[in-house]
């Protein structure tokens, strides 16, 4: 769905129309991006556990 | 007579604003009337409060179910009243009946002849259909003047020029095989930008068509584009000579609006302000009714609507 309360970049990503952006688009999508970061995190930090004690 | 224009401007206006940092606040008619009164123009307008409009007033253009639907969440104070753009918000209901009690109040003085023009910063509210509220909109305050002058007075032959930056989708397509409705709107390409609608090749349908006049910008267009395009809109007006002129003068079309992507300046808003109070006095014995409509940049709102009152005012030079 097309929302109209999606920011303009300045950039040509404004050329896609499919931006399906919202208000809670962004917040919704730095929480996303701060659960992988962390979840990518302990599996690395688990992997080099895990060769630290084989 | 004091003016011939009226500027409707109060606190219950401006309401119509939702909350939680929403681009639609409830500071932008604030930010016009400070501009307004720096340039003096507040002199030269008569200045007129709104009422709310009833629920039959509204519903002559939309339907009963959607009036209901925006009372309760109304009450209920919170929830989506479209799909995400347009949030409910406690007494949403009637701070948007009175854009319409305005827009109202403002066709009736005009029609019993107290003055010849009218304008309404909060208002132009051109994306409500029928049934729905979008993009911000709730009551789509345009559609009831044109139902209002149909149903009330007799005038079937009303233009609805648009110069916001988005497709007027909530006057298109209600009116998009209407015989009468001359439609002229000039925004950014739907490719681009929200509602993603307003081709070129939209022209109306069945007895409305080659009556409407669809205009899509490239982003980054700027003055020069606009004017050679406006020119288009005259010569669609003069061809089907309308009684009455609705014009949306959204800012959202300034440079540095932060929802979209078009380069003119205020002077844009000024031009098309002046050039149809010239066509009403010309086909329309000078009735034209300027409503605000987007932007969301409050120091292009203030000076491109300043310049749309400035040319009411000006009007009849
Ligand atoms: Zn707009």
């Amino acid at each position: 769905m097309l929302l109209k309360s999606t920011a303009a970049t300045e950039d040509t990503e404004a050329t896609e129309k499919n931006k399906t952006g919202s208000l809670g688009f962004w917040k919704v999508t730095s929480f996303v991006v701060m659960y992988l970061t962390l979840l990518f995190s302990v599996f690395s930090v688990t992997s080099v556990a895990k060769k630290v004690l084989t | 007579m004091k003016s011939e224009v009226l500027l409707y401007v109060d606190e219950a206006l401006g309401r119509y604003g939702f909350p939680d940092g929403h681009p639609w606040g409830t500071d932008r008619q604030n930010a016009f009337w400070r501009e307004a009164t720096n340039q003096k123009l507040d002199k030269s307008a008569a200045l007129s409060g709104s009422r709310a409009a009833s629920a039959g007033e509204i519903a002559r253009f939309h339907g009963e179910e959607h009036v209901q639907r925006v009372h309760q969440l109304s009450d209920l104070g919170h929830g989506s009243i479209d799909y995400g753009d347009t949030p409910a918000f406690p007494g949403v209901y009637e701070a948007s009946a009175h854009v319409v009690g305005a827009a109202l109040d403002g066709l009736a003085r005009i029609m019993a002849g107290e003055v010849l023009r009218t304008f309404q910063p909060i208002g132009g509210l051109h994306h409500a259909s029928r049934d729905n509220a979008a993009g911000f909109c709730v009551f789509n305050d345009c559609g009831v003047v044109i139902d209002t002058l149909r149903s009330q007075y007799g005038i079937r032959r009303v233009a609805y020029v648009d110069i916001d930056v988005h497709h007027g989708d909530g006057l298109y397509y209600p009116y998009e095989s209407d015989a009468d409705l001359v439609y002229a709107d000039i925004h950014e390409d739907g490719r681009f930008l929200y509602p993603g609608t307003g081709a070129e090749t939209e022209r109306g349908k069945g007895a409305g068509a080659g009556l409407k006049l669809n205009i899509p910008m490239k982003p980054g267009a700027g003055n020069a584009e606009f004017m050679a395009e406006w020119e288009r809109v005259e010569a669609h007006l003069r061809a089907h000579k309308p009684e009455f002129i609705v014009f949306q003068a959204g800012a959202d079309s300034i440079a540095g609006d932060p929802l979209a992507h078009l380069q003119y300046t205020p002077e844009t808003h000024a031009h098309a302000a002046r050039r149809l109070c010239v066509l009403a006095n010309e086909m329309c014995q000078g009735r034209i009714m300027g409503f605000g409509g987007g932007g969301y940049n409050r120091t292009n709102l203030a000076l491109g609507w300043c310049g749309v009152l400035d040319a009411f005012i000006r009007g009849s030079e």
